[in-house]
């Protein structure tokens, strides 16, 4: 065996040996690593194990990790597996930050690296540090590249036809479904009244609800149940309308544009009258005009439709009343109501390559409306879709501006989105537990705090996302939101916060900057249930949901170790936490969750501003003392050295700078609005044009422009011929 | 499961529809789902038998207690079943079925399915409810059980249901009521004016006020079409114009297709207009001379023969009303525990029932289980078989007999003692084409392991024979779900929102993650108790292994069946 091959064997022996000695540890970091193993470089090794030398520093970087990371970041591996072949994946996977090697992971969780502030560079595992000049070629690499706010790999960023993703049928989301059928009710009906009568029939029967996604509207599960709630709830609602609102449905839906409907006579409905009913209708909840029947180009058989003549057969040889039940029954359960369906939206002779069609404005304005306001177009929409100019951008800026001004159709879908996004469904209940009162004395711990909790983060999104607030006003804002007396409480807040819908930035009621910073420090985010606070549930939910950052699942003894590790009883949560967290098995994963619990501990179980934690006498309902609390937190492990935050409000403004921040926002916020899930690569572009609205200045509102204004959110691809 | 045929897709049956006629036969089993459903014309009926006590215990009853030949997992991630075609186990017209249901059911086997593996989550011991689904109408052995919201149970459902049946008095009962009755209010109470004589049932069907019916002439009642069957087809046929666009993609298409299956479900239970039913009113064949007062005896001797004879008259009775169309629910239920002891000093509970592997020294040293098995037989041979062949003899307009477009329904109060496990349920006819048939079905799911077994624990016991032959399954009420649906009820007609909210929306794994987060359980019936302070559901194992093993995200759905009949 010669000494290079004595010295591979050695390497691998090695290895091995490492993997045995440390499978514990390997087997919790393979969980939560962030380090990632190259794709297949061996052009770039020769058969000594040595890189070649005129290779590129990127080259030369990729074949360094291949040599000294591959035997665990490789698939199949120890850790997680990447095979990223560009700069930009490695961008992505947030491992480096351009021209910035310090803040690099790649760079500072490398023994090389050797800063004492930085506490976890063990790297390669096994303590053997890869060769320097390895090391110096991939600080240089990345040191090298122009510092950059695109995180998305995006060559391109025009509109390139054969990159439009291909979408199906979308069913109404509940919540588009109800308010659907509430604004298009209204067009005739007093809100109140249809208000009442939709809730009714939606609680009556029940639709199953939109689950198992992060965002429930991406949802498109059509299953029995779903039919026969459709079916139930439109039987429902048509015997409603068609009985105790008959005149008021007749003569207000004519009226919004009566054409040849010169005389309305309820009980002797005139030909004319009964088309102009069924067409404006139908048309309001199809979202788009009935179809034209000289159109011959409607169906493979090349039949010629008339929607408005086959809607109208219901009022043939019966009554009007039984008329309009049979036509809002039709119209409710028909395709085109229930599902965001834009086979007859497309401009015709508008393939723009790839199948890939120009929508026409009517499906525009539905799918800005169902998305931002999670409901159908109104009338002024209607009206300006014959008005505006579509040849240029004009018109479509015109229409987001008036869709994006209806502030309170807006909020429906904002607080949808950072109820989902903030997993809120989560927020915890409170039992029953005496140890409150000793906590809080003036407070009741029920499930309506509960809801006012969950809906003060709901609407603190909301209002800042419409009222002109940037994405860091998220994460730093002080604005309350606590109307109910209890809430106001759990901030110690003397008054009420006006509502939010009709507050400004300017007249806003404000927390002590220190107390709250945007949404992480909220109650909501913060109560664990109990009388403990939990900052690993704190950190991890960071780290998943706001870092979009992996993290498995904890070993299935994890809870019991946890557990069994006794601690004294008079010291802090965060002590405590610490050190039950601090064994070798625990603390690969805890490194990355604990310092982001931490830095709240400042904000108590209950949500309330701290700043000493009471201690409990065991088994008692006793508080035997107070412990001041620490939320300084060193975030080395996490962003690199020096990184650190004094408290959760540093945490937060932290967070909120973070790229990787911005890119998981970016991501969620596309597949919130385009009611899909989102791909990093295939949607690259689109997700730079969000990605480069999230900061310190630009408007909220301007990332929703971006996001409406793009073309891919005016074009259609068909794919596949279902026929 | 309701039956799901799509071997023809449907884009050729879309194709097809445009008026190319098919030079052969047009199968209802060839059709798309949708189509099927608007080319029956079915009225259907249900028949119960149900039995007190257990007649003995499943070895008895059941044609085999192996593990069946043939697997089926349904697409939509419903359990796995094991079945296996009935003829199997009969392999001489003569041989019996099993000891209970002897041979002449033989001739209906492909007409028939047993299920096996049908569990009830509570603790009953004895009730007059819990067999057609009213858990709360039980001894009190669980009194959480007995404080449960009162449901009304199938029979009743189905009566109540105009678009089901058109009589207002329907069911039809015999014997002892194991039926509740929702009144106007929404009380529920033990069903009254149950018949005991068959003579006086006879002359008050077919000769009311002494005026003989008229027989013959198709017979059959009108029955209106549900008010939105009609609307519900024009949007069906939107549906399919939209489906045929242009611009319409394969994932579009697929998800219309599914849209369009659910609608059919919807629309094949609304019904159709029906003016004739059967090939005629007939009732005259039936001799009401002989041994006619020996309906529902209460004495400690009786003579078989005239017993049989009574109870072959029901039968008759059955059958020739459902000719008529005179109801459309028919129950016999059956309470007779002293009936049959030998003499004054026998309990058929205690010493019969109870004991069920002792031998009764005055009893010919039978077995006690034979022996109620030979009691049950003799129900199933004199009543059963006789009311199976009398409804396959009445054709219907569709072609299909009376039985076929039925579903004929036994079921007993307990497999074995006080156990509700393996709870036995016999299903004949397919409800119209509803149901495939020919099968013993077993839900239990042997690779969760042996059930354990609350109450007397007879199937846990290792030095017990029985031992082993409990598993987890699926629930009981399924069964009763299944019926409902094949029979085209809504479950708007039969789902109550109030109750199994314990079992709504959990995210703590209490019951088993895999029942985290459903919204609404649905189906009929209770689950079993809904919080905890019963004695074996304060114990959390139990809660682990009983609740954890089921999944409920189908409880709300017809059972999966084979996915054809067997020959």
């Amino acid at each position: 065996m010669s000494s290079r091959s004595k010295q591979i064997f050695n390497r691998k022996v090695t290895a091995v040996l490492l993997s045995f000695s440390l499978g514990l540890l390997l087997a919790s970091m393979n969980a939560c690593s962030e380090f990632i193993a190259t794709d297949n470089l061996s052009s770039e090794i020769d058969g000594d194990n040595v890189i070649n030398p005129s290779a590129s520093l990127f080259q030369k970087s990729q074949a360094t990790l291949q040599k000294d990371c591959n035997s665990c970041h490789r698939a199949g591996g120890a850790a997680s597996s990447f095979e990223f072949t560009t700069p930009q994946q490695f961008i992505t996977a947030g491992l480096i930050v351009p021209g910035r090697p310090r803040q690099s992971k790649l760079i500072f969780r490398l023994i090389n690296f050797n800063d004492l502030a930085v506490t976890t560079d063990n790297m390669p595992l096994g303590g053997q540090a890869i060769a320097n000049s390895d090391y110096q070629a991939i600080y240089d690499w990345i040191a090298e590249m122009p510092a950059d706010e695109s995180v998305f790999e995006c060559t391109d960023d025009t509109f390139v036809p054969s990159r439009v993703t291909a979408t199906s049928a979308k069913r109404l989301s509940v919540r588009q479904y109800s308010n659907s059928l509430k604004d298009l009710f209204n067009m005739a009906i007093a809100r109140p009244t249809v208000v009442t009568m939709v809730d009714s029939a939606l609680s009556t029967f029940e639709l199953p609800s939109d689950t198992g996604q992060t965002f429930r509207r991406v949802n498109n599960v059509f299953g029995g149940s779903h039919a026969q709630g459709f079916f139930d709830i439109a039987d429902r609602l048509a015997t409603t309308i068609s009985t105790t609102h008959l005149n008021n449905f007749v003569t207000a839906f004519i009226q919004i544009n009566p054409g040849t409907c010169t005389t309305v006579n309820i009980s002797n409905l005139s030909t004319a009258c009964r088309a102009q009913l069924v067409r404006n209708f139908a048309s309001r909840a199809y979202r788009r005009p009935l179809r034209d029947p000289a159109q011959n180009l409607s169906t493979t058989t090349g039949e010629q439709i008339d929607e408005v003549a086959a809607l109208v057969s219901e009022f043939n040889n019966v009554t009007t009343q039984i008329g309009v039940n049979g036509l809002v029954f039709r119209v409710l359960i028909a395709p085109h109501f229930i599902y965001q369906l834009e086979d007859q939206n497309l401009i015709q002779g508008s393939n723009l390559g790839s199948n890939t069609y120009s929508i026409s404005p009517h499906a525009f304005i539905s799918r800005l409306t169902l998305s931002f306001w999670n409901s159908i177009p109104d009338n002024t929409l209607w009206q300006m879709v014959e008005t505006e100019n579509f040849s240029t951008n004009t018109g479509y800026n015109n229409i987001l501006t008036y869709v994006l001004a209806q502030r309170n159709k807006l909020d429906d879908a904002m607080r949808e989105y950072y109820y989902d996004w903030l997993r809120l469904e989560r927020t915890p209940n409170f039992n029953a537990n005496p140890r409150f009162a000793l906590m809080a004395p003036n407070i009741t711990f029920n499930s309506a705090l509960r809801t006012d909790m969950i809906n003060e983060v709901e609407e603190l999104g909301s209002f800042l996302t419409t009222s002109g607030g940037t994405f860091e006003d998220l994460f730093m804002s002080n604005i309350s939101m606590a109307r109910s007396a209890n809430l106001m409480r759990v901030h110690n807040q003397v008054t009420a916060a006006p509502n939010y819908q009709t507050m400004t930035l300017t007249n806003a009621l404000r927390h002590p900057a220190a107390e709250r910073a945007g949404i992480l420090t909220r109650p909501a985010m913060l109560i664990s249930g109990s009388e403990f606070a939990n900052p690993i549930l704190r950190g991890a939910h960071l780290r998943k949901d706001i870092l979009c950052l992996n993290l498995g699942a904890p070993p299935s003894d994890a809870l019991d170790t946890f557990n069994g590790i006794v601690v004294p009883n008079n010291i802090t949560t965060r002590e405590k936490v610490g050190i039950k967290t601090a064994g070798s098995s625990c603390i690969g994963c805890h490194n990355l969750i604990n310092p982001l619990g931490f830095a709240f501990s400042n904000h108590n179980s209950l949500g309330m501003f701290i700043t000493q934690e009471p201690i409990f006498r065991d088994s008692q309902n006793v508080i035997e003392s107070y412990l001041n609390v620490n939320s300084a937190v060193d975030l080395s492990s996490l962003f690199g050295p020096g990184a650190a935050a004094p408290d959760a409000a540093g945490l937060s403004r932290f967070v909120a700078q973070q790229s990787t921040v911005k890119a998981c926002f970016a991501e969620k916020f596309m597949s919130y609005s385009m009611n899909r899930t989102v791909s990093r690569t295939a949607d690259s572009c689109r997700l730079n044009k969000i990605y480069a609205n999230l900061n310190n200045t630009d408007p909220l509102l301007d990332m929703i422009r971006a996001t409406a204004l793009d073309m891919e959110f005016r074009v259609r691809k068909i794919q596949g011929n279902g026929n | 499961m309701m039956k799901k045929n799509n071997k023809v897709s449907r884009r050729m049956f879309l194709k097809g529809a445009g008026g190319i006629s098919l030079a052969i036969p047009l199968l209802q089993s060839l059709l798309p789902r949708e189509a099927w459903a608007q080319s029956a014309t079915t009225v259907k009926r249900y028949f119960s038998l149900v039995g007190g006590y257990d007649y003995g215990h499943h070895q008895n009853w059941f044609p085999t207690l192996n593990q069946l030949s043939q697997v089926y997992t349904p697409s939509n991630g419903d359990q796995t079943i094991r079945y296996q075609a009935l003829n199997t186990f009969t392999p001489q017209a003569t041989s019996i079925l099993s000891p209970m249901l002897g041979n002449r059911l033989n001739p209906y086997l492909s007409k028939m399915n047993i299920l096996r593996g049908l569990n009830l989550h509570t603790r009953i011991a004895h009730g007059s409810g819990p067999m057609l689904g009213n858990i709360a109408a039980s001894d009190g052995h669980d009194t959480q059980v007995t404080s449960l919201k009162s449901l009304p149970t199938i029979d009743q459902v189905l009566g109540a249901n105009r678009n089901f049946t058109p009589h207002s008095n329907d069911p039809l009962l015999i014997g002892n009521a194991y039926s509740y009755i929702k009144a106007a209010g929404g009380s529920v109470s033990r069903a009254s004016g149950t018949w005991t004589k068959p003579n006086q049932l006879f002359s008050n069907l077919f000769t009311p006020g002494g005026n003989p019916i008229p027989e013959g002439g198709g017979g059959g009642a009108t029955t209106p079409a549900h008010p939105r069957r009609d609307v519900l087809t024009r949007v069906m046929e939107d549906f399919r114009r939209v489906r045929r666009g242009r611009n319409i993609s394969t994932v579009d298409a697929q998800v219309l297709d599914n849209t369009m299956d659910r609608y059919s479900d919807i629309l094949s239970r609304l019904g159709e207009t029906v003016t004739s039913s059967t090939s005629g009113c007939s009732y005259s064949t039936i001799s009401t001379t002989a041994a006619q007062n020996d309906g529902v005896a209460n004495a400690y001797s009786y003579n078989p023969q005239s017993h049989a004879y009574a109870f072959d008259m029901y039968a008759r009775i059955f059958a020739a009303a459902a000719s008529c169309d005179l109801r459309r629910v028919f129950d016999l239920h059956l309470n007779i525990p002293d009936f049959f002891d030998r003499n004054s000093a026998e309990d058929f509970h205690q010493g019969h029932s109870h004991q069920p592997w002792a031998v009764i020294a005055s009893n010919g040293n039978k077995i006690n289980h034979q022996y109620m098995g030979e009691i049950w037989r003799l129900y199933i041979d004199s009543f059963l078989s006789r009311l199976v062949s009398e409804l396959d003899s009445f054709k219907e307009a569709n072609g299909r007999s009376v039985l076929d477009n039925s579903l004929v329904h036994m079921t007993l109060e307990c497999s074995t003692v006080h156990s509700d496990y393996n709870k036995p349920c016999l299903l004949i006819g397919s409800a119209g084409g509803s149901l495939t048939t020919g099968h013993m079905i077993d839900y239990s799911r042997r690779e969760l392991g042996v059930h354990p077994e609350q109450g007397d624990n007879f199937e846990n016991d290792p030095s017990n024979p029985r031992f082993g032959h409990v598993y987890y399954g699926a629930h009981y009420n399924r069964s009763l779900t299944t019926i409902l649906q094949a029979l085209g009820v809504s479950p708007t007609d039969y789902e109550d929102p109030d109750i199994n909210r314990f079992f709504q929306g959990r995210t703590d794994n209490l019951i088993g993650s895999q029942n985290n987060g459903i919204s609404r359980i649905g189906g009929y019936g209770h689950i079993g108790s809904q919080a905890s302070g019963v004695w074996y559901l304060t114990n959390a194992q139990l809660y682990t292994n009983q609740y954890a093993r089921y999944n409920y995200n189908f409880y709300k759905n017809s059972l999966p069946f084979p996915p054809s009949s067997a020959a």
